[in-house]
Parts: C-alpha cells; structure tokens; sequence
C-alpha cells in the first residue's frame, strides 16, 4: 500500500462504473418531492469528489456542454485516465484535479470555482478523519448559498453488522503479499471456512451471504476497494449532519424516492411511533433501525427555502426509458410493493410511450382518481422505468462522440460487470444500459441498422452456431430501442 | 449537559464496583501468562483514570502502603468522596485530582510523578477524542519505561449490535440538564419509551436490550443514563486501540481474561487452522473478538515488554483459596465453550489449597504427567473466582484495616441489612495487594471483627443489628454463619482479620 494513499487502497484502479444519483434532474426531482427550493440552472458548477475513474464526471459534462464539471481524486491513475478520455471526447467542460483534500490548504481550495452541485458517493466512509474535514472544509468554503450535495455512504446500523466482515478482511489480508484485488481473493477462502464455524459475532449478512457463495464470485478489485482499506467505517446519519455543521448543510431527503414517503416503509405499529416523533434527525434515525439500509444516498442543500411541493412535482419532466409495459411496475418497499391499478397505469403508459411527460400531466390523465406524485414518481423512477429530464434536444457533438469513445475504449471492462450510461443531452445525465446496448446505440447512431453486421463487427471472435441467436436478440433490441435513444437524445 | 463532562453524563453517582483484574496483582498473572517481565514493586505509583468515586484507588493505596495511589476524574463529586473515605482511613499515600483529561495542559500532566501503573477503567470507549487523545498524551509523558496499563472497553464486534441501542435511548432521553438526577431522570424517561415501541422494531436482541426490558426493571436509571447517555460512546475494534496506543509506546501483552491466552479453550480446530494463519497478534486478538461473545474486553499493555521464561514466572506465583472450594471440578465459562479440569486432578488441587496457599509449579508438579498446561490451572482457578495470587505472608495491616473499617462504615453500616449478595465492594487485603471481593455483609462482618468482635454467628448479628429478634435474627445469624464458613479462612490468608 501505498502512503500517499491514507491507507485507501490505490494500486488497483476503482470498478467502471455511472452513478446516476447526482445527476442535477434527480437531485432536482428529490427537492420537489421534499417541498424544497432547488431547480439545476443552464449555467452550473458540478464537482464530484472522489471521482474514481471520472466516468460520471465526464459523462455529466458530455450531457451539458454549459456546465463546468470538476472531478476531485487523490488517485494520479485515476485522474489521468478521466483526464484522458475527457481529451479524446474534446470535452472542455470537464476538469480533472488530483489532490489530497487532507492536505489541500485554504488556498488552494479557494482556487476552484464556486459549486452549485457537489457529489460524494462512497468516499466519506472510507476516508480518514484528516480528509473528511478537508471535505467539509471545501464544501463550507465553495458551496454556494442554495448549492446542492448528494452523499452516497454506508449507514449504521445496516451496515454496521459487517464491520467485524470487514476487520477480518483486513486481518487476513495482511498476511498475503501482492495487489490488493489478489490479497482480497486470497482471503476468500478462509472466511468460508470460518463461517462454516459460525463464529459468534460473524453477523450472517446479505454481503456475508453473497461473499460465502462461491457459485457468483464478487469481483475482487470492488471487495479490495470496499474492504481493505484502513479508515472504513460506516457512521449514522446524525453524526454525518454534525459534521456537515460548518458547510451549512440541511438535510433534503433521499435518493432512493420511496424512502422519503412513510407509508411505504413502515408496519402500522411502527408508523404511529414515527409519527410520534419529530422531523428532522430522529425519524432519519427511526428509518435506519427499521429498514436496516446498509447505505443512505442522501441529498442536502446549503440553505434550505420551502416552497409547493404539489406543484413542484407537477413540473417534473420524466421520460421513459424503456416501452413502458401493459401492466404496472411493480417496485418492492419494505412494506408490500408500490404498483398502479390497471386503470390508471393503462393512460400513462400510453402517455409515456409517446415521449416525455410532465408528472403533473400524467397525474391528472385519470380523472376522478389521481394518483399521487409520491406514488407515481416510485413506480416509474424507483424501478428504473422512467428518468427525470431537463431538455429537448437532438444528439450533441459531445455526446455522439463522448459515446463513440467509450464503446470503443471500455467494452472488454463491460463483459466484465460495469455499469455503463450514454451520455444523453435531454436526460442531462446519463441513460443506464449494458456495454453491448451501447455499442450497439453507437453503431445505430451512425447510421448501421443491421444486426448480423454489427454482431460480428463487435464479437469479431463469436461462434458461428451463437451468431444467429445473439443477431436475432439484438434486432429486437434496436427495434424495440431505436426510438427512445431517440427520445433521449442519444442518437 | 454540563460542558465540562465534555458529553459524559455528570451529576449521577455510578454504583461502586470492585474491578478485580483492573489491579497490578492482576496484571503480573497476565504478564507471567504472556512471558513478559513485570511484577509488582513494593515502592510504586499507580494511576486509576476516572477512578469515579475513588473507592478502587482508595483500596490499591490501603493494601499496599508503600504504593503512592493517584486518582484522576473530570467529576467533582466523585473526587470529593474519595476524599472523604481517604481522609476516614488515614490513608496518606493518596492523591484524588479533579482534572479534564480533555484539556489537561502539558504542564499539568507533567506535574504528575512518573506512573508505574496507569488504571483505566470503562473510559475509552465512552470519552470523546480529545479526552482519548489527553489519556495517550498522560501515557506517553507520565508511564515509566516498562510501566503497564490495563485498558477496560467496549470492544467491537461484539458491542456492535449495541450501538444503535444507544443512539435510540440517546434519542428517546431528549435533551437533559446538569441538575443532580437530571440524567438519570432522562434515562428512566427512555426506558419507558424504550419499553413501549421495542416490540415495533428489529432491535438486534442483545443481552443489553434484554436488560433493558427485563419486567421488573434491573438496571438503575443512573446506571443506563452512564452507560449509554454519553454523547460519545463507542465501541472500538482491539487493533484501533492498540494503534492509539502506539504514540504512547504501548506494547499489547494480553487479556485480563487469563483464559484467552489459550485459544485452544474457545475456539474450534477450524477457527484455530484460521487462527495459525494470522500474521500477528492484531490478527489473533481480532479473531477471539469475532468467536467470544463479551462486548467488554480488559488488555493489558506495556512500555517496552521485556520476554522472560513465562513458565518460571507462572511456577513462582502463590496462590490462596478465596472461599470454600467446591467438591465438584468447577467449570469456567468462556462464553463459547465450557473449561474445566478433569474431576480426580481438581480432588488433587482442591485438597492442596484446602491445607494453606500453594505455588502453582507445585501444583502443576503434584498432578502428574496428566496435568493441564499451567496457564490453563490458572485461568480456570480464577477465573471460578476459587483462587487470588498472593505475594506476602503475615497478619492483617493498619492501613487495610482502617480502610475496611471505614468502608464498612461508609457503605455497609448495617451490613446493608444483612441482604447475602447486596453491593460489589472489596475487601483491601496486604498480603494480595490488592482485594478481595465482598459483599455489604461481609464489609460489615469483617469491620466487626477487626472492631474486635468473636467470630461468631450470634454475636455478630447482634453488633450490627441490635434490634432484630425472632425469626429475622435467626435468618440474620444463619446468614453470618455461612459468610464466615464460606469466608474466613480467606480473609485470614489474605491478612483481613
């Protein structure tokens, strides 16, 4: 390990991976659900801190050439690699910073521009306390008034029952030499064997459970990440908002939509103690133990200004990102499953295979009986179906080409897991998809429609007797696709 | 809250508790078992770290006159009755300084002599990083080359599960005052609430819930609202505090569980396979921690650990009987396992001790070829609560005896009505350096008869409760006459009485 590197494991580069959760029309649609005040300007300052290989970073600022997209590491491997792709992507908008926010003084922070958006996903729990204030350092000195942070963390108490996992990890690590990812591997089977024991404080958790089973291995260069580091340790809610004090930070409500509507997460009995309890830290509190979530992704604003949360939801844009199906989506809550009766999803999902709609529209397409933001924005976004949207537009220069370059560069690292985007101008973000759909949407986008040519362009190596079926499989897919990377602005 | 608790709970008493491994007696078993050089010196200086109301310090400094006994708390009134029993028993070997180990200045802590032995207690784990980082700093500048600490925390994973316990009661409590019993006020208030919604939620069902919730109640509202109504609990991994300790050149010895120097005791052939393959001593010590269930662990630790013949050291200790030793082989419960030694050797052992205190290489050395490995004797004998190490001979000395008679005095002037296991108080015993654990009643036995009472059932009663007649004398003596059956003996080998 490398010191440099505050005992983060750094001699391995970070999965490639797209978080969609600080993309400005989730934060956007997370405010209007809370009643608060935010909406992302034409003109804005994002930065993502920690930002790993830079693909969200680069992706954001592929989606919206007037935006100004920092990424912050303190790996050099990581910012050169984002800094290069933003190179060969000709995108001016983003900025690639390697420093060490445990070091940086007040000056230097004071160099980089002021922030509307900032973005802290999986860093605060793995960092030491030296780098934790240098964060809440930079976001008290550049956050503007009314800016906005998301922060995706590991919670106590859901994911405090893996830390004795994690001390184990660590412990039987050290007596391997090697990279990490392969230290991490060589633990595995030990830990099997020990848990085979039961061992009295080895919590059988669903990571635990995950990580015994030898039939779906996890990638060892995430359990290095996630597990051989020296600072992990997930923290509760209250003492992450007591940190945030001196940024001036006020909590919004969660990214995961269903978290911040009570009746999906609570038995009755429950519910009338939550009730009974203030807002504000408490209940944040009362959800932890009752959902037992090893992760919160958490939105907060410096300054928080309420305003109509009814009307605010109602100018929402979302557009759906796959044809919308004939019967509701079902998305699981802790308490049953939010869905939509047949009558009211019948309109919407025609709505919705039209093009992009306002929630405020598909709320009132059923007379009589409407359903509520809260519900509708769970069914549709919670399962992935639909994706908040900030504009209208065609396929941009940055994009086609941002998307073009990623194909190309990353599609071996897709086989292996990665979550992959395309930078879309109209989502100002990104549309989820595998590897294979984007090299696919790429090669439609310029202009290829037949799938047994572009199958054996990608899969140059592919058996004959599998070329027909995957061909077949990817027809379908630009038929059923061709018009919603449309929608998107993709192609 | 007060500000200067800096978070702890102030203005409510803790119960008194005799720690009997947070002593040097102690400590030297745990060293002798690691093979690592320390004993106890005839002149030394000793630290008890938020040593509450001082009853410990006050009973280490009667026990061994020669020792200078310093107790340090952030709470006045703690100091302040330690004090006052100091001052009862003439004891001038002790030094009780009200001091914020938060802010205390380098010139402060320099002003203390140089420790032999530093004593902290149930306080890392509930302090906030400026009073650990003011305890490292203590160590650092005030521990003696090859001084020893004993550590006593909540220890992760196994207090894990208990931390969201603690931040739910915290929140329940609400905001509370400095005022006498405000804290404990807060607590009962949680304990209702806590009552009422845990049957809503997924609490993980640790023993300290059950506590919690026991009908009728078992935990004083004074005790929980220390416990848990402190703004920085936390638990802590062994490594991270063994890490925090390295500034002050802290070397890890071992447990004050004696018996985990043995993990052959606990842990299964798998786990000890796993166990073999720990690079270092963090490793070992992180995996007892995932197979025992105590979420308290007591470590001790040295400034510069000398390795000696363990063996030698653990031959050489003398131990004493502490009470009637049981006929049946006595089983040492290691949480994950049972311990015990085999039925016709404990006849051996018991039958040796029963005759006066032994050494444990004669022991060792009567049992033949079939006999357990010595630490294994050891740890079994005390830990069962049947022996204490004895370091010196000789009748009882006016120091330890002013202490138990004004202890008994202060805490027990009835005997506390004569209840059997009511209050966890020691004994301060010379020839142990240490003490002997004891209820009110036999603090109140023992005073009577260093007062000069016969040992004798019925007199006794009579001394500490004239007024009792019928059938509540006759109960009174019955249960004098078993303290004295099950006691004396002890007290004498320890110089008591």
């Amino acid at each position: 390990m490398t010191s440099w590197s505050h005992g983060y494991p750094a001699d391995s580069p970070y999965t490639f991976s797209f978080q969609a959760a600080p993309a400005p029309g989730n934060l956007a649609l997370v405010c209007a659900l809370m009643g608060v005040e935010w909406r992302p300007a034409p003109r804005m300052c994002m930065i993502d801190i920690g930002c790993g290989r830079g693909y969200t970073a680069n992706t954001l600022a592929a989606a919206n050439p007037d935006w100004t997209v920092l990424g912050l590491d303190y790996n050099p491997a990581h910012i050169a690699e984002a800094a290069e792709l933003a190179e060969r992507a000709q995108l001016e908008n983003a900025i690639f910073i390697e420093a060490d926010l445990a070091e940086m003084s007040d000056a230097e922070i004071d160099q980089l521009p002021e922030l509307d958006v900032a973005s802290l996903h999986g860093v605060w729990t793995w960092v030491s306390d030296s780098v934790r204030a240098g964060i809440v350092r930079l976001l008290s000195r550049r956050l503007k008034p009314g800016g906005i942070v998301y922060i995706g963390y590991n919670a106590q108490p859901g994911f405090g029952r893996d830390m004795g996992l994690q001390r184990l990890f660590r412990h039987l690590a050290g007596g391997h030499a090697g990279p990490s990812p392969s230290r991490a591997q060589a633990c595995l089977g030990t830990i099997r064997e020990l848990y085979k024991t039961n061992p009295r404080n080895l919590t059988t958790t669903p990571l635990l459970t995950r990580i015994v089973d030898e039939t779906d291995p996890l990638n060892a260069a995430y359990l290095a990440h996630e597990f051989l580091t020296d600072h992990w340790r997930p923290v509760f809610f209250e003492d992450l908002l007591a940190d945030l004090a001196p940024a001036k930070l006020d909590f919004v409500g969660s990214i995961g939509l269903h978290e911040n509507t009570p009746a999906y997460l609570f038995s009755d009995e429950q519910r009338a103690i939550y009730d009974t309890m203030p807002e504000g830290v408490m209940r944040e509190f009362f959800k932890d133990i009752c959902l037992t979530r090893p992760f919160r992704r958490d939105v907060f604003v410096r300054g928080l200004r309420r305003c109509d949360a009814a009307a605010a939801m109602d100018r929402q844009i979302i557009a759906a990102c796959r044809t919308a199906p004939e019967a509701s989506p079902k998305f699981e809550v802790p308490v049953g499953s939010a869905e939509l009766p047949e009558e009211l999803w019948r309109p919407i999902a025609a709505a919705l295979n039209e093009g992009p709609q306002s929630l405020g529209r598909l709320r009132s397409l059923t007379p009589g009986r409407n359903p509520t933001a809260a519900e509708l924005v769970t069914v549709l976004a919670g399962t992935g179906l639909a994706l908040p949207v900030l504009r209208d537009s065609g396929p941009t220069e940055a994009t086609t080409s941002f998307n073009r370059i990623v194909a190309e560069t990353y599609a071996n690292e897709g086989r292996q897991g990665g979550q992959y985007a395309l930078a879309s101008p109209v989502a100002a973000g990104g549309l989820p998809c595998s590897w294979l759909e984007m090299a696919v949407a790429v090669r439609v986008g310029q202009g290829q429609s037949d799938a047994t040519a572009l199958i054996t362009e990608l899969l140059p190596g592919i058996a004959a007797t599998e070329l027909d079926a995957i061909a077949q499989k990817t027809a379908a897919l630009i038929a059923a696709n061709t018009a919603i990377w449309r929608r998107f602005g993709v192609i | 809250m007060a500000d200067w608790g800096h978070g702890a709970v102030t203005a409510s008493s803790y119960a008194i508790a005799w720690q009997p491994e947070a002593t040097p007696s102690h400590i030297a078993m745990a060293c002798a078992i690691a093979g690592i050089g320390w004993q106890p010196r005839p002149a030394m200086t000793v630290a008890d770290l938020g040593c509450g109301r001082g009853y410990n310090a006050n009973l280490l400094a009667a026990a061994n006159p020669g020792w200078t006994v310093l107790g340090l708390d952030h709470e006045p009134s703690g100091i302040a009755e330690a004090r006052q029993l100091a001052a009862q028993a003439g004891l001038d070997n002790t030094r009780f300084i009200e001091a914020d180990l938060g802010g205390m200045g380098l010139a402060e802590i320099d002003s203390l002599p140089p420790l032999d032995v530093v004593i902290i207690h149930g306080v890392w784990s509930w302090v906030s990083d400026a009073v650990r980082a003011g305890i490292v700093q203590l160590l650092a500048r005030r521990l003696k080359p090859g001084g020893v600490a004993y550590l006593g925390y909540n220890a992760l994973p196994a207090s894990g599960p208990d931390m969201a316990l603690q931040r739910l009661l915290r929140q329940l409590a609400g905001p509370f005052g400095t005022g006498a019993g405000e804290a404990a006020a807060a607590a009962a208030r949680a304990m209702v609430r806590l009552r009422a919604m845990a049957g809503a939620l997924k609490l993980p069902r640790t023993p300290m819930l059950a506590r919690l919730l026991a009908e009728p109640a078992v935990l004083e509202p004074g005790f929980v609202a220390h416990e848990f109504l402190t703004a920085h609990w936390r638990p802590v991994f062994q490594a991270d505090l063994c890490r925090d300790l390295d500034a002050a050149r802290l070397d890890f010895v071992g447990s004050v569980n004696l018996f985990e120097a043995l993990p052959g005791m606990f842990c299964d052939g798998e786990q000890m396979a796993v166990m073999r393959r720990m690079g270092d001593s963090a490793g070992q010590e992180f995996l007892k921690d995932l197979c025992l269930p105590r979420g308290f662990r007591a470590d001790v630790f040295i400034r510069g650990a000398r390795r000696v013949d363990g063996v030698a050291a653990l031959h050489g200790l003398w131990l004493a009987q502490v009470g009637t030793l049981p006929e049946e082989s006595p089983v040492l419960n290691t949480g994950a396992s049972r311990g015990e030694i085999a039925q016709p050797l404990w006849t051996q052992i018991a039958t040796m001790l029963r005759q006066g205190p032994a050494r444990l290489g004669d022991i060792h050395a009567v049992l033949g070829p079939a006999a357990p490995n010595p630490t294994e004797i050891l740890a079994i004998l005390v830990s069962t609560g049947c022996v204490l190490p004895l370091f010196q001979g000789g009748g009882p000395q006016v120091a330890a005896t002013r202490f138990n008679i004004a202890a008994a005095a202060t805490y027990a002037p009835h005997g506390e009505d004569l209840g059997e296991a009511a209050g966890q108080y020691g004994l301060a015993t010379p020839h142990g350096l240490g003490g002997l654990p004891a209820s009110a009643l036999d603090l109140a036995i023992v005073a009577a008869l260093l007062e000069g009472e016969a040992a004798e059932p019925v007199a006794l009663a009579q001394h500490l409760q004239p007024r009792l007649e019928g059938e509540r004398l006759l109960m009174a003596q019955g249960r004098i006459a078993a303290r004295l059956a099950e006691k004396l003996p002890a007290w004498r080998y320890f110089g008591v009485v």
